[in-house]
C-alpha cells in the first residue's frame, strides 16, 4: 500500500502546511498517497487531492474517497489563513508581491496558488485578503523526461524550440529538464542557459537557490517580467539559450522578437492544445512567422503528460496552415519518458 | 519587632517597585512595537528576526526569540513566551497576546495598522501605569512600613 511518508514531495508540502491539515496529509495511505499532484484547500470545503485525472478527498482516517460526502474533514477560513501564515513562515508581508501575483513558492519548489479578495490600488492588485483557497502544486522533478526530445531534435535545438500543449501537459517539466541537460553538459557541452522564470516555476528559486537541478551553467532571472528578463539576459549574461515558460502576452512576443539574431536560441512554451489552436494565437503566429523557432512540438493532454504528439518545422506548419500542401517535415507521437 | 517592621517595609517597597517595573515593561514594549513597524515596512524582515533583533530588553521577547530559534512556529512561540514569563502586571498580558496573534499575519499595510493600534493601546496603558506609580508608589512604601510597625506593636 502506498504511504504518504514515502513520497518526499507530499511530506515536504504537508510539513509546510502544518496543523491538522498537515497531519491529515502525512497520515494518508492508499491509492491517493504517492500520486498527489495538487492539494486543494478551499474554505468550507473538504481537502481535495488531484492525482492526474482523479480527485480524492481524504476521510481523516488515512484513506480517501472519490466523491465528497458530509463529514469529510473541511478547512475553515480561519484555518486557511493560519495555513497561509505558516507557509509564509509567520511573515505574510514578506510575500506580498508574490501574493499579488497569486502564488508563492515553497522550499522544494512547490507552488501555492492563492485565491481571495483582491485589494486594488490604482487599478492594480495591491494585496490579497480573505483568502478563500490555496492550491499547492507539488514539485516533481522528472530527470531525463526530455531525453526523447533531445534525441529527436538534436542540433535543431540551436534553431529554437516552441513547446505547445494544453494545461498540465508537462510543458514546464520538459522545459526544466531540457534546461538541465543543456546547462549541465549532457548534450555534449555546457551551454550557457538563461531562464526567465517570472513566476518561479522553472527553477523555483528559494532564497536565491534553484530548488530544481537546472544545470551548472544556468542563470535564473526570478520574479522579473518575462519580457524584461529576456532582454536583460541577452544584454548582461550572453546566453546560448534563452528559456521561458508560457509565452502568452503580446509583450512577451515582442521581447522574444527583439532577442532574435542575438546569437541566443529561444526555447519557450505556450498554451495550445492543437496545431490549429496554436496557429490561431496571434503571438504564436507572429513568432513563428518571424523565425523565432525552427521547431515546434505539440505535447499530449493531461492524461499523457510529456508525450510529444506532433512536431515539425515551424515553416512547414505555417505553410500547411496557409493552404500550401507542403510535406510534413515532422513526425508522429514520441513518448518523452513519462512526465506523469 | 525590627524584623516585622522591616518585612512590612520590604513588602511595600516591592509593591512600589512592581509598579515601576510595569511602567518600564510597557516603555520597552512600546519601543519594540515601533521598531517592529519600521522593520516590517522598510526591511521586510521575518517576524522571528524582528523579535530577536529588537526584543533584547524584555524577558518574554527573549524567550520568544529562543523558542523561534528552536523551531517553534511564531504564533505559538509568542503565546508560550507571554504565558510562561513572569510579567509585571498581569493586566497587560491580553495586550501582548493580541499583538502576537496579528504580528506577521497580514500584508505590510495591515501590519502597519496592527502596530499603530497596539502603539495607541500601549501608550494608553503606559499613561495609566505612570499615574498608578505616581499615586500609589509612595503610598505602598509608607503603607508597608506602617503595616509592619502596626503588626510589630500588636504582636509584641
Amino acid at each position: 500500500m502506498r504511504d504518504a511518508k514515502r513520497d518526499p514531495a507530499l511530506m515536504q508540502a504537508a510539513q509546510a502546511v502544518g496543523g491538522w491539515v498537515g497531519e491529515l496529509l502525512l497520515g494518508l495511505s492508499g491509492p491517493a498517497a504517492g500520486a498527489v499532484q495538487e492539494i486543494g484547500l478551499r474554505a468550507g470545503r473538504p481537502v481535495a487531492l488531484s492525482c492526474g485525472r482523479d480527485t480524492w478527498f481524504p476521510d481523516g482516517r488515512g484513506g480517501a474517497v472519490s466523491r465528497p460526502r458530509p463529514g469529510l474533514p473541511a478547512v475553515s477560513a480561519g484555518e486557511l489563513a493560519a495555513v497561509l501564515r505558516r507557509l509564509c513562515a509567520g511573515s505574510v508581508y514578506r510575500f506580498q508581491e508574490e501574493l499579488c501575483e497569486g502564488f508563492l513558492t515553497l522550499r522544494g519548489g512547490h507552488r501555492v496558488g492563492v485565491a481571495g479578495a483582491a485589494v486594488l490600488r490604482g487599478g492594480r492588485v495591491a494585496s490579497v485578503r480573505e483568502v478563500s483557497s490555496l492550491s499547492i502544486r507539488l514539485a516533481r522533478e522528472r530527470r531525463g523526461c526530455a531525453d526523447g526530445l533531445v534525441r529527436l531534435l538534436g542540433g535543431r535545438l540551436r534553431g529554437g524550440l516552441l513547446l505547445a500543449g494544453p494545461p498540465a501537459s508537462g510543458k514546464t517539466t520538459l522545459l526544466r529538464d531540457l534546461t538541465r541537460q543543456l546547462a549541465g553538459g549532457e548534450t555534449g557541452r555546457f551551454w550557457r542557459v538563461a531562464v526567465a522564470d517570472e513566476r518561479g516555476e522553472l527553477a523555483a528559486c528559494w532564497q536565491g537557490q534553484p530548488q530544481y537541478d537546472v544545470g551548472v551553467c544556468c542563470d535564473v532571472l526570478t520574479g522579473c517580467p518575462k519580457a524584461e528578463a529576456l532582454l536583460q539576459a541577452v544584454r548582461a549574461l550572453g546566453p546560448d539559450f534563452l528559456v521561458c515558460d508560457e509565452v502568452g502576452s503580446g509583450e512577451d512576443a515582442r521581447a522574444l522578437l527583439q532577442c532574435l539574431h542575438t546569437g541566443a536560441a529561444v526555447i519557450a512554451s505556450i498554451h495550445a492544445s492543437s496545431r490549429a489552436e496554436l496557429l490561431r494565437r496571434p503571438q504564436a503566429a507572429a513568432l513563428l512567422s518571424a523565425g523565432a523557432f525552427e521547431t515546434v512540438a505539440l505535447l499530449g493532454s493531461r492524461g499523457a503528460p510529456g508525450e510529444v504528439l506532433d512536431w515539425g518545422r515551424a515553416g512547414d506548419w505555417l505553410a500547411e496552415a496557409g493552404g500550401n500542401a507542403a510535406a510534413h517535415g515532422g513526425g508522429g507521437p514520441c513518448r518523452a519518458a513519462g512526465v506523469a | 519587632m525590627l524584623l516585622l517592621t522591616a518585612a512590612g517595609a520590604l513588602a511595600g517597597l516591592r509593591a512600589s517597585l512592581e509598579l515601576a517595573r510595569r511602567e518600564r515593561q510597557l516603555e520597552q514594549f512600546l519601543r519594540f512595537v515601533q521598531s517592529a513597524e519600521t522593520e516590517v515596512l522598510y526591511s521586510a524582515a521575518p517576524v522571528a528576526e524582528v523579535v530577536e533583533r529588537h526584543g533584547g530588553s524584555l524577558p518574554f521577547l527573549r524567550r520568544c526569540a529562543a523558542l523561534c530559534a528552536a523551531g517553534e512556529e511564531f504564533p505559538r512561540a509568542w503565546e508560550r513566551a507571554v504565558r510562561e514569563t513572569a510579567l509585571a502586571g498581569r493586566d497587560d498580558t491580553a495586550l501582548f497576546l493580541r499583538f502576537g496573534e496579528g504580528f506577521g499575519a497580514t500584508d505590510a499595510e495591515g501590519q502597519a495598522a496592527h502596530c499603530r493600534l497596539t502603539l495607541q493601546l500601549t501608550e494608553q496603558r503606559l499613561r495609566e501605569a505612570r499615574e498608578a506609580r505616581r499615586q500609589k508608589g509612595r503610598l505602598f512604601r509608607v503603607l508597608g512600613l506602617l503595616g509592619g510597625l502596626a503588626a510589630a506593636l500588636l504582636l509584641c
